[in-house]
């Protein structure tokens, strides 16, 4: 036990210095965007988040399917804080692209595909988080909760594909010709990736620790509740 | 199973033809969204024909939300979810006989909507009638299959029928785009053009069919 804590300890450490490291390149030691001068250098957390939000409903999708196949509380805590980690995320990734969006494109907000799937992302899981707050029994929480996350997984594949052919003006970091920025960028882009991952990571795990915490709680209450009547 | 999924369809269409309340509901609802539309854009002073289709749409979802969201309610109330688990019935027979009378509700619904969307929106019913069908009919499945799995969901739930709405919206947004889009090239005769919309729900539509029928046994476990 000590020695994963010290396990965790070193993790952390890592994580400190990956966001030191990721905020003096995309303040310091990156150039300025030719036309768009400094606003750009929003992008280091958007596209961080952005793509940590992939793993993070990606991640809950799969726990979600282990749980429905073989029903574990733990599957559920993982999959729950996934998902509530991830939504914080979606709204760093929407917010974020805003402001950057007032600047680059003269508006908040476009119907973009990617915007507008984003935002479909955003609704689905905070129905999720919805229908978990109003089911108390904590097996048919984690029964229903993981369907959901399942069914709100596969729709947004179909969402993007409808959205896209509905219109389409974002730009494409990552294009068949490479990444479509200076070599300094590319580099403070992934330092800042694994910087939102490693925060992720360490917010999940505190998360499922405490729904842990509630649940022993919980099963002791039941049980001294069973002694004392 | 489709002899279970037949008597459970049976009798529920016999609960909804003795008190009629669904049905009433809906098509009600229905026409009073479309008179709300009436007034909210005038149709004597502008041309809705290039939103006639969202506005069918809308009309149609809304109404048809409101009558999905009540699927189980009499299972709940009575409680003959739990007679019905411990009958030898097979739960996929359940999620079937749901769909075909709530699909059955729909489309009288939409059997009273839509030609009455024509005449008062004042938009000219001239368009290919196989196509037109096609369009109306897999845009409603892809509702109907989304819709019931999860009012089925939302049965778990508290105040699971206020919920249903935040949750199926969403959800239906490729329906909705599809639906909207597919209709309207059909009313404007691109018919070609409507084609490829449908392919993304026909896409939904099996893709939710699967869901709904694979998961019809933990719908019931819980």
């Amino acid at each position: 036990m000590a020695e994963r804590h010290g396990l965790w300890t070193t993790f952390r450490a890592v994580v400190a210095a990956l966001w030191l490291a990721g905020l003096y390149m995309a303040f310091i030691g990156t150039p300025d965007e030719r036309t768009l001068g400094p606003s750009d250098r929003i992008l280091f957390i958007h596209l961080g988040a952005a793509w940590t939000v992939a793993i993070a409903y990606s991640l809950a999708a799969l726990l979600s399917l282990l749980y429905l196949l073989r029903p574990q509380p733990r599957y559920d805590r993982w999959a729950a804080a996934s998902v509530e980690v991830g939504t914080v995320l979606t709204t760093a990734v929407l917010v974020s692209g805003s402001i950057w969006a007032k600047f680059a494109w003269g508006t908040y907000w476009t119907w973009d595909p990617r915007l507008t799937t984003t935002a479909v992302l955003w609704f689905l899981y905070l129905g999720y988080l919805m229908m978990r707050s109003s089911i108390d029994r904590p097996d048919q929480r984690a029964k229903v909760s993981a369907i959901w996350a399942l069914v709100a997984f596969l729709d947004v594949p179909i969402v993007f594909e409808a959205v896209t052919w509905w219109r389409s003006i974002h730009p494409e970091v990552i294009t068949t010709q490479g990444f479509a920025m200076p070599g300094s960028m590319v580099v403070a882009v992934f330092v800042f990736f694994a910087a939102v991952v490693g925060l992720f990571i360490e917010l999940v795990r505190l998360r499922v620790r405490q729904a842990e915490i509630e649940s022993g709680i919980a099963v002791r209450k039941a049980q001294w509740m069973g002694q004392h009547t | 199973m489709i002899r279970d999924a037949w008597v459970l369809f049976t009798k529920d269409l016999v609960i909804e033809a003795r008190t009629r309340e669904r049905v009433a509901a809906m098509a009600l609802f229905a026409f009073i969204v479309l008179v709300t539309f009436g007034f909210a854009f005038d149709p004597a002073r502008t041309d809705l024909r290039p939103v006639f289709a969202g506005l069918v749409w809308v009309e149609i979802f809304l109404a048809g939300q409101m009558g999905i969201a009540r699927s189980f309610a009499v299972e709940r109330e009575t409680d003959v979810l739990t007679a019905i688990r411990l009958s030898p019935v097979d739960p996929m027979a359940v999620i079937c006989a749901k769909l075909m009378v709530n699909g059955l509700l729909l489309l009288v619904v939409e059997a009273v909507a839509v030609p009455l969307s024509f005449s008062l929106f004042h938009v000219p019913a001239r368009f290919p009638l196989a196509p037109f069908l096609l369009v109306m009919a897999l845009t409603t499945l892809g509702f109907l299959v989304s819709g019931t799995l999860l009012s089925a969901v939302s049965l778990h739930l508290r105040m699971g029928e206020l919920l249903l709405p935040l949750f199926l919206f969403p959800l239906l947004v490729p329906v909705i785009l599809g639906g909207v889009e597919s209709l309207g090239f059909v009313l404007s005769g691109h018919v070609d053009a409507a084609y490829g919309w449908l392919r993304i729900i026909v896409a939904y539509d099996a893709l939710f069919l699967a869901l709904s029928l694979w998961l019809s046994d933990s719908l019931w476990e819980v």
